[in-house]
């Protein structure tokens, strides 16, 4: 049965068009993600950004009409029906090494939370998450919810580099940085598996709404998946 | 082959296009010059494709040798251009013999210069672009900036067109250190009190040293935002003004982050946008807000006399 999702579409500057849901509460957590592939697989020329609430679009406003792209994205809005609230298929296992080498700030998480090494691993790995969101740098993915019981908030002095694979931590929510990239949350360990691969067409392995767990590795087992 | 070999580095220098598109839904910043029109009339002097790498230079730029005959051209900053100690024009394409040292000196106005080649820069490929973007060692010369010693290849550039007419009626920005920039109303401009919205347009603003590619930072009389004005994350793009809970505006760069969590209290218009990458620590900035419409008309009128924006 077709359900429809009103829209409403702001004009937030000479190029950039922000979609916005009339209903603010709706069970679709992945409204937005989804909705934002759809527009970039059918429009060759718009750059589209999904946020928690809303989405925007950036088009070229000396080569693209703007009222023909609202027409285009109304009409789109209306086409998507319930069967387009499916989750992406299958869930992935991370495994995640927790060794102080890679768990840059586990002293900073064992002294916050007041829990011992063994309780701050299980209270991470002994639950599912979903990838909530992509976005601030290239592939970061955040996944929630994290147990209350490690909740901290993000660092004062936000790291310059982590490396790729690193695993962090901030309030309700873990995230995994599958490049490398600049970081300012807890770093609780690392993975060996890459979740970015270039030579795919679509190189970024993890996506919004796709169910994911981690699974705690030793080093040696760390290393050797590190060579395959 | 290594046709460029870089005796000194400049303060900041990286090879930059116009940046990646269309990835930014999976967390990619566009990167690529952040005074892209500057880059894009580089090289339109040299009648290449105005995507062609280039190299930005920040406040000092880099000395190196040529290995091969090229013809140059310097566009951007107030940078001094030499060729074996002789100093030579911006927006003029010369020719630089095999042999010859080509020396960038330092920016008396404006921030980044963008020096085009005839040849093509190599640099490495990443989703589509080989702009620099150097929080995450992407693209350029191995994702970092040019340091002194490096190598940087060239490959024969046979592309030709005729942008005569652009040329002739582009107008350089008007370089200071004191800059009007051109902005609308954010999405989230309500959350500003309502003696903030008034000030805006008076407050005098310092750019911070700590600005960089992903943002300016702006020193001023802080701006009262509403206690409340914690929103969920948004997405951002280059232009884009958030605004923290300490009242100090961050006009953000090419390489911004896809998406934030401040207010976004203001857009940079693309009538000015271009000018974010010649703004440079210690410069003065006011705000004018400008009328959707103002902006479009403005961005408009500018594609009139300088027809390759419309590419950018």
């Amino acid at each position: 049965m077709a359900r429809q999702f009103p829209i409403v579409i702001e004009e937030i500057s000479e190029d950039l068009l922000q979609v916005k849901l009339k209903e603010k509460e709706i069970d679709y957590p992945y409204f937005f993600w989804q909705f934002s592939q759809h527009i970039l697989k059918s429009q060759n020329n718009l750059e589209v950004v999904p946020g928690e609430d809303s989405l925007v679009i950036q088009f070229n406003p000396l080569l693209q009409d703007r009222e023909d792209i609202k027409e285009a994205i109304y009409k789109q809005s209306k086409s998507i029906d319930a069967s387009f609230n499916n989750k992406l298929e299958g869930s992935i296992t991370v495994p995640v090494c927790y060794d102080d080498e890679f768990a840059l700030d586990m002293k900073h998480i064992l002294n916050h939370t007041g829990l011992s090494r063994s309780e701050v691993i299980g209270e991470h790995c002994q639950r599912d998450y979903e990838v909530k969101m992509i976005g601030f740098t290239p592939g970061f993915a955040y996944l929630g919810e994290l147990s209350e019981k490690i909740k901290l908030p993000r660092l004062t002095n936000p790291r310059p580099l982590v490396p790729k694979g690193s695993i962090g931590i901030a309030n309700n929510r873990t995230g995994i940085y599958p490049i490398q990239g600049p970081a300012g949350w807890s770093i609780i360990g690392r993975t060996p598996i890459n979740l970015f691969d270039i030579k795919r067409n679509d190189p970024f392995l993890i996506l919004p709404s796709m169910e994911l767990n981690f699974e705690q590795i030793t080093k040696s087992e760390f290393n050797a998946m590190l060579r395959d | 082959m290594k046709d460029i070999e870089f005796i000194s580095s400049g303060v900041l220098t990286t090879i930059q296009d116009l940046g990646r598109r269309r990835w930014r839904n999976m967390g990619v910043p566009l990167s690529g010059a952040a005074d892209p029109e500057s880059a894009a009339l580089a090289n339109a002097l040299l009648g290449k494709n105005i995507n062609s790498p280039v190299l930005e230079s920040t406040f000092i730029g880099p000395k190196f040798k040529l290995h091969s005959s090229q013809d140059i051209t310097l566009v951007g900053a107030f940078m001094e251009l030499k060729i074996d100690g002789i100093s030579v024009p911006h927006k003029t394409v010369i020719t630089a013999d095999s042999g010859s040292i080509v020396e960038i000196g330092r920016a008396t106005h404006g921030c980044r210069s963008y020096l085009a080649f005839r040849d093509n820069i190599i640099g490495a490929n990443f989703l589509g672009s080989v702009s620099t973007y150097l929080p995450s060692k992407l693209g350029g010369l191995k994702g970092r900036m040019i340091q002194k010693g490096d190598f940087i290849s060239l490959e024969k550039n046979d592309y030709k067109e005729d942008y005569q007419e652009a040329i002739e009626t582009s107008q350089q920005a008007n370089y200071s250190h004191s800059w009007l920039i051109r902005v609308t109303e954010g999405p989230e401009y309500d959350l500003l009190s309502t003696s903030s919205k008034d000030e805006i347009e008076n407050n005098q603003y310092l750019v911070d040293k700590d600005s960089d590619r992903m943002g300016v930072r702006l020193n001023g009389s802080p701006l009262k935002i509403d206690e409340h004005g914690d929103m969920i994350s948004s997405p951002m793009f280059p232009g884009t003004i958030q605004c923290p809970a300490n009242g100090q505006p961050i006009l953000l760069g090419p390489d911004a982050q896809t998406l934030g969590g401040y207010p976004r209290i203001l857009q940079v218009s693309k009538i000015d946008r271009t000018l974010i990458g010649q703004l440079r620590p210690g410069d003065q900035l006011r705000f004018k807000k400008i009328s959707l419409q103002e902006a479009e008309e403005l961005w408009r009128d500018k594609a009139i006399s300088f027809p390759i924006i419309s590419h950018i």
